[in-house]
This record gives C-alpha cells, sequence and structure tokens, in this order.
C-alpha cells in the first residue's frame, strides 16, 4: 500500500474494519496522498466508504439468477417429464380401453397386450431414470463397493446386448485386451447400468452394421476401459458437449426416431465419475460412435491379472438359458398388498405355480387372517394405509408367526431394506416384480409339489343324463392323444398355424366335455402363438399331455 | 365433601420378615399391594415393599400427616423415577412346571384363554380381571408366563407390562389384543414384550405365542 502510494500518489482498496458492535465489515478505503508543489508529500486524505450492502447485493443479484436459472431448469424438465410420461401413458389407456370391446379378434387383443407391455417398461425405465438423476443430483446416490467378478459383471449386459441386436440383425462383437483382472472393486449395479446403458444406445442408433463391446485395463493408474464402438449415424463434433446435458438427444427428431428418455448418458456420465472415471466420445457423422467408459478397480495385484481368457470367453459366449416358467410349489401364501391390480397380477404369478393364494387389503387384515391359518409364506408390501408393512411384520413376529416374510417395495434404498430385515422381513424384493427372481424368492421359500391333484376335477356330472353327450366325450378323449401327438409335431417343425388351429379347438371343447383346464391351457396356448411368444409353449403341451394322463 | 388421601413413604425399617405388616402398603399408583397382618419373609418381595411401598393415610386429621407424604396423583409420577428393584432372575422353565397369570376384565375371553391354556397342562392358572389384581397377583406368586388384555379399566396392559417388566425383565409378557390396530406395538417393544395374541384366540395362535416362550 505504502509501494502504491509512494509512487502513483493514490490507494484504492477494500479492507476489513470493525463496528463498534464487534461486527466485521469490507471497507472501500481511498487514499489521497496530498502534496506540496516541491512534490513533497504533506499529508494524506482517506474516505472510507461501507462496502458490506454493496458487496450483499451483487451476492444477491447472484443468487437472484442461480434460482432463477433453476427455476428455468425445472420448468423446462417438467415440462420434458410431462411429455415423456404423457406419451406411453396414452398408448397404455387406449390400448386397454380396446381390449373391453368384445367385438376384437384375438390377434387385435395379443397386439394390444403387447403394446400395452412395451409402453409399461418404457415408462419403468423412464421412473428408474428419473429417480436416479435426481438422487444423483441431490448427491444422494449410495455406492456400494464389492469385490465384483468382471466376467460375471459383464455378462449380463453382454446378453442382453446380444438379444437385442439378434432383433435388429446386428452383427455383435465381444472384445476382451490381456491382460485384464478376474476381480475388481466397484459398485456392480452402477458399473452394469452404465455399461448397459452404453450398450442399448449403441444398438438404438444403429440401424446397419455392428456393435462392438472392446474391454481392457490400464494398469498403471488402475482403470478398466470400456469402449462400446458402433456403426450408426454418428454425432457432429459440436454436438458432443450437450450429449451429456439432461433429455439432449443429438437432435430432437431422433427422440422421436429412437425414442427413450434423454438421461441415460448424463445418468451413465454422472456415475462414472463417481466411480472414479470418466466417459470420452469419439464420434464421426455417417461412420459411427465409440463411447469409452473408464471405472477405477481399486488395486489390483499383477498376480491376479490374467492374460488366459477362457473364462471371459466362456462368459461372453454361453448364453444361459433364461427361463420364466412358473415353478411348480406346494403352499399357502397370505398376499398383502392394498393395490388391486398388483394383487391381481401377484396373485396370478403365484396361482400359476400352483399355490393357494389369500389376500390381504392391508397390515391388519394380514396379521389378523395369519391368526386363523397356517401360511408358509407372506408376501408383505411395505406401504399400506391402516397398518403398514414394517408394523404388521413386527407384530406378526410377537405373534409367533415363524414362517418366511418377504417385503415387497418400490423403495430400494438401502435404509428401507435394513428396515424391513430389522423388523424380522426374511428377505426384500423390489416392484415392480421381476418374474425371474420373484419364481426364485418362491422355489427358495417353498418346497416342490404336485399342483394338479387340487386344481383339476373333471366334473361329469350332467353329462351321465345325456347319452349323446357321453358319446361325444368318449370320442374327445379318445382323440386327444392324437392331437397331443399332432401339436407336438407342429411344435418341432415350427408349424405354428397348425399349432394355433389345434388349440383353438381343444380350447372350444374342452370346458363341454369337463376339462375346463384344458380349455385354459389351450386358450393360453392361442394366446402365446399368436403374440410369436413361444417360449412356454412346449410346456403347455406337456401340461395338457399331465393333464390328459390323469 | 370427600376425604383427602395422601400417600407417605413407607417407612423400611418396620418392615421385618416373618412379622405381620405394620400397615396396608401400596404402590405408588395405588395398587394395593399388602394389607397389614400379612406376613412376608421372601427377601425380594420384602425389598420391593421397603423401597416402592407407600402407605395411604386420610388427611382429614391435618395433624398427624408426614412432611414427605404427597396426593396420590403425586405419588403416581414417582413410579417412573423411583428406584428399580428386581425380583431374582429365574431362567424360563417348561410349560408343565410353570405357572401362569391370566388378566382380562372380559369374563368370557378370559375363561376361553384359561381353558385353552388349560389343554397346554401347565401347573397353575391364577386368573384376574383387571390390572391392579394382575399386578398384584403377579407380585405374590411370581408367574412365569402373564397373559394382558390391553384395553382393561384403570390399570391397563400396557401399565402392568411395564411394571412387570421392571421387577422382573425375564418374565414372559404377552399381550393380547382384539384388534391388530389398537395395539401400540412400537410403545410395548420399548417397554420389552415378549409375544402378541391378536383375537380371536385359537389353538394355532396361542400355540405360536407358546413357542415363543419354549420352541419345541
Amino acid at each position: 500500500m505504502w509501494d502504491t502510494l509512494a509512487k502513483t500518489g493514490c490507494w484504492r482498496g477494500e479492507v476489513w474494519n470493525r463496528r463498534k458492535t464487534g461486527e466485521e465489515y469490507l471497507e472501500l478505503l481511498s487514499i489521497q496522498a496530498i502534496r506540496n508543489n516541491d512534490g513533497e508529500t504533506v499529508g494524506y486524505l482517506g474516505v472510507f466508504g461501507d462496502l458490506s450492502s454493496a458487496k450483499r447485493e451483487e451476492e444477491l443479484e447472484l443468487a437472484r439468477q442461480a434460482a432463477e436459472d433453476a427455476m428455468r431448469m425445472k420448468t423446462q424438465f417438467l415440462a420434458n417429464m410431462s411429455h415423456e410420461i404423457r406419451t406411453p401413458l396414452t398408448a397404455i389407456i387406449g390400448f386397454a380401453e380396446t381390449m373391453t370391446d368384445s367385438r376384437q379378434t384375438l390377434a387385435e387383443r395379443a397386439h394390444a397386450v403387447d403394446t400395452i407391455i412395451r409402453n409399461g417398461r418404457h415408462l419403468q425405465s423412464l421412473l428408474n431414470d428419473v429417480l436416479d438423476f435426481s438422487k444423483i443430483r441431490a448427491k444422494r446416490i449410495e455406492l456400494e463397493y464389492l469385490r465384483t467378478s468382471l466376467p460375471e459383471l459383464l455378462a449380463a449386459a453382454v446378453d442382453s446386448a446380444r438379444a437385442q441386436t439378434e432383433e435388429k440383425q446386428l452383427e455383435f462383437g465381444v472384445h476382451f485386451m490381456p491382460p485384464l483382472p478376474l476381480h475388481i472393486r466397484t459398485d456392480p449395479t452402477r458399473a452394469r447400468q452404465i455399461i448397459f446403458n452404453l450398450l442399448s444406445n449403441a444398438i438404438k442408433f444403429t440401424d446397419i452394421g455392428a456393435v462392438r463391446l472392446i474391454v481392457s485395463f490400464i494398469p498403471e493408474q488402475e482403470l478398466l476401459a470400456i469402449s462400446v464402438q458402433d456403426t450408426g449415424c454418428g454425432i457432429e463434433d459440436e454436438r458432443i458437449e450437450a450429449l451429456f446435458e439432461p433429455f439432449a438427444q443429438a437432435d430432437r427428431s431422433t427422440t422421436r426416431r429412437f425414442g427413450g428418455t434423454g438421461l441415460g448418458l448424463s445418468i451413465s456420465k454422472e456415475l462414472a465419475e463417481q466411480l472414479g472415471g470418466e466417459i470420452q466420445v469419439s464420434s464421426a457423422v455417417g461412420m459411427g460412435s465409440v463411447f469409452t467408459v473408464t471405472l477405477a478397480t481399486g488395486p489390483i495385484d499383477t498376480a491376479d491379472l490374467v492374460w488366459d481368457l477362457h473364462e471371459f470367453n466362456q462368459s461372453s459366449g454361453v448364453r444361459p438359458v433364461r427361463t420364466v416358467r412358473a415353478p411348480t410349489l406346494f403352499g399357502n401364501v397370505l398376499l398383502a398388498d392394498d393395490n388391486r391390480a398388483n394383487q391381481d397380477l401377484i396373485a396370478l404369478y403365484l396361482r400359476r405355480c400352483g399355490l393357494q393364494v389369500e389376500i390381504a387389503k392391508n397390515g391388519q387384515e394380514a396379521v389378523e387372517k395369519a391368526q386363523q391359518a397356517d401360511f408358509d409364506l407372506v408376501l408383505m408390501d411395505m406401504r399400506m394405509p391402516i397398518m403398514g408393512g414394517l408394523d404388521a411384520t413386527e407384530l406378526l413376529r410377537l405373534t409367533g408367526f415363524d414362517k418366511p416374510i418377504v417385503a415387497l417395495s418400490a423403495n430400494v434404498e438401502r435404509s428401507d431394506i435394513e428396515a424391513a430385515l430389522a423388523v424380522g422381513c426374511d428377505t426384500y424384493l423390489p416392484k415392480p416384480i421381476h418374474l425371474d427372481a420373484f419364481y426364485q424368492m418362491l422355489m427358495h421359500y417353498l418346497p416342490q409339489g404336485e399342483h394338479a391333484h387340487h386344481a383339476v376335477k373333471i366334473n361329469s356330472l350332467q353329462l351321465e343324463n345325456d347319452p349323446e353327450l357321453a358319446q361325444l366325450q368318449r370320442q374327445f378323449h379318445a382323440e386327444l392323444p392324437q392331437r397331443l401327438a399332432r401339436m407336438r409335431a407342429a411344435y418341432i417343425a415350427a408349424d405354428w398355424d397348425e399349432l394355433r388351429s389345434q388349440a383353438h379347438q381343444i380350447k372350444g371343447v374342452g370346458t363341454n366335455f369337463g376339462m375346463p383346464e384344458l380349455t385354459r391351457l389351450a386358450g393360453a396356448m392361442e394366446f402365446q402363438v399368436l403374440r410369436g411368444d413361444i417360449s412356454e409353449v412346449a410346456d403347455l403341451i406337456e401340461d395338457m399331455a399331465h393333464l390328459w394322463q390323469q | 365433601m370427600a376425604a383427602m388421601t395422601l400417600m407417605a413413604p413407607a417407612i423400611a425399617l418396620d418392615i421385618i420378615a416373618g412379622e405381620p405388616m405394620p400397615y396396608n402398603l401400596y404402590l405408588a399408583n395405588g395398587v394395593p399391594l399388602v394389607s397389614k397382618g400379612q406376613i412376608f419373609d421372601d427377601d425380594d418381595q420384602l425389598e420391593i415393599l421397603r423401597r416402592q411401598g407407600w402407605r395411604m393415610l386420610n388427611a382429614d386429621n391435618t395433624t398427624n400427616v408426614p412432611p414427605n407424604a404427597v396426593t396420590p396423583e403425586d405419588a403416581a409420577l414417582f413410579m417412573d423415577q423411583q428406584q428399580r428393584v428386581r425380583f431374582q432372575f429365574r431362567p424360563r422353565i417348561p410349560l408343565k412346571e410353570a405357572i401362569a397369570l391370566v388378566a382380562d376384565d372380559m369374563s368370557l375371553s378370559l375363561k376361553l384363554l384359561v381353558r385353552l391354556l388349560r389343554e397346554k397342562q401347565l401347573s397353575k392358572i391364577i386368573e384376574a380381571d383387571n390390572g391392579r389384581q394382575a399386578l398384584v397377583q403377579f407380585f405374590r406368586q411370581r408367574p412365569y408366563l402373564v397373559f394382558l388384555d390391553i384395553e382393561m379399566p384403570g390399570l391397563d396392559g400396557m401399565d402392568v407390562l411395564k411394571q412387570i417388566k421392571s421387577w422382573s425383565p425375564e418374565t414372559f409378557v404377552c399381550l393380547v389384543s382384539g384388534n391388530a390396530t389398537m395395539v401400540n406395538v412400537k410403545t410395548a417393544k420399548t417397554y420389552g414384550v415378549d409375544a402378541f395374541l391378536v383375537k380371536p384366540i385359537s389353538g394355532l395362535n396361542l400355540q405360536r405365542v407358546l413357542s415363543i416362550y419354549m420352541p419345541e
């Protein structure tokens, strides 16, 4: 300060001062040297000004701008969300309404059901994305670092990508660049989510050509690099930055063409950064893009690096048979859920496994019903009116109920899960129900059992009085083995039309001849074949044969 | 005009093993625990009477009131603050040797539970038709299992649970309720409840509760 004063004769600056009240404030101080004609300094003139209010106003202005920006973001976000949600919802309601029309053909119904499922799944993924996104924004995402098998981590993503590429008739390649660690330390759920996301993006934006997954390891930095390379439409350089903004697909028109929430990349980027890595993109319009995500692996001993990629190749090559076939189980299940649609759906899943289902509308009913009957398993929704799942479980355990209780909830925060386990739930299943996990859970807790013995009773009472009908019934029964054989042959020959027509005929008469269960199975088969979903058809044929033998 | 009643702490020196009680003694909440002239020689019981016993004084005659006498309302406040005294620890014993106490103000449901318990061949079943009686019976007979209806006039199941658990945390106490939502499970748990029986009582839910007491 003195230097400046001596040289220029004046000084301006901000100094901290203290008021008589003890409060500190920022003061604008300007000092002017008063010099005589010879240039000698004879005195100084100091002018003080209180800066604190000016400073505060400046801060207020900044805060106001930030708030306005946030407001604009929020409005934009809401506008986007309402559009994103409305579109699939309209389709769901619309197609569901058409199904109430009794004149609709089976084919139209099958189409409607598919549309409803597809749009419902889309809504579900949208919600998941939004949830993740808001958690990331609020810095509330909890990472769970675990020792994770790399082949297993990749297998699931590779599997689903393979299925998607087959559907679009794209080539799909997986390349492992040795050496690779067998185990890394990361949050497997989140890491899988990123890989999954990059792969499905690549597949979505590629119409012809190939999608490749390239996995390598950078030992010096302890980073795993996973690249997803596609031959898709590519992205212009100036748009690459905006890619990671929420709701920004490269172009509004692509949104319409490709769908999607536009949140995936922005979530993936945040997740990658939280997992100690990043996402990089390089792209050429018309040629394709490469997205590379790096993930911190934690310290890896050189001895743990694998050069022989047998294990990796096996994990990516062999596709586990995905089975959603209902197991045949035995037992009584108490289902507590206040939502009618959930009751129906879950009860349907349970009955398919041959289980007896009792429904409780809330926790109180669940406790009361469990007092009067022995249930082998309780499925307990967590959020219910009158008495919630946590309280009901706690009380049930205190009444000495010692059979498994499975918590069902849309909340998958660790604290929710821990609370459920603490009051006495055996396990926790997220909603909406994932059928695979659901059946696995059932198989874990319930014994395998015969399911036909209480399901079917051939009802032939009214036939006794009508000899003509009885004659027809004998004929139908005599024909059945032959029909089953034809259905088996049609299935093996993939002759879907023949299979469908057989199913259709059986469906029409089964009930009349005292076999309502046969009608049900045949109806289910006809529906499945119409939808082009043949995964359960073979089982249905065997179920029919089984039923017949009885 | 109703007579004003005051309570004063029992005088510990007056309570002597093997000798008749010099006066009626009450818990601070007014539950009559022992009557004048009864004889006790159990150390645990004597200790409780010495530390937690109160005398009921009729204060119409204000000349003889001890200086530390308080009104029953104030005395009840001492319940939660008074020094803990507990019965000696006893491990659970098989049902066939155990004594049970059942308290319910509705005689029909009391009889039903008692009848169902008889089928389990317990060594003895004590009946009480309100909370006060239940507490007194517990103090005198120390049952191993206690079944308390939650809604009882005067002292309710929760109050009795609290007092029993403070004397004897290892005693098996089961609350009985007519309605699953009327139960404040959280509060009962903080007092240390062992089990709940939700009415209607059947062989099934009683058996479940008994297997909490002693797994088969």
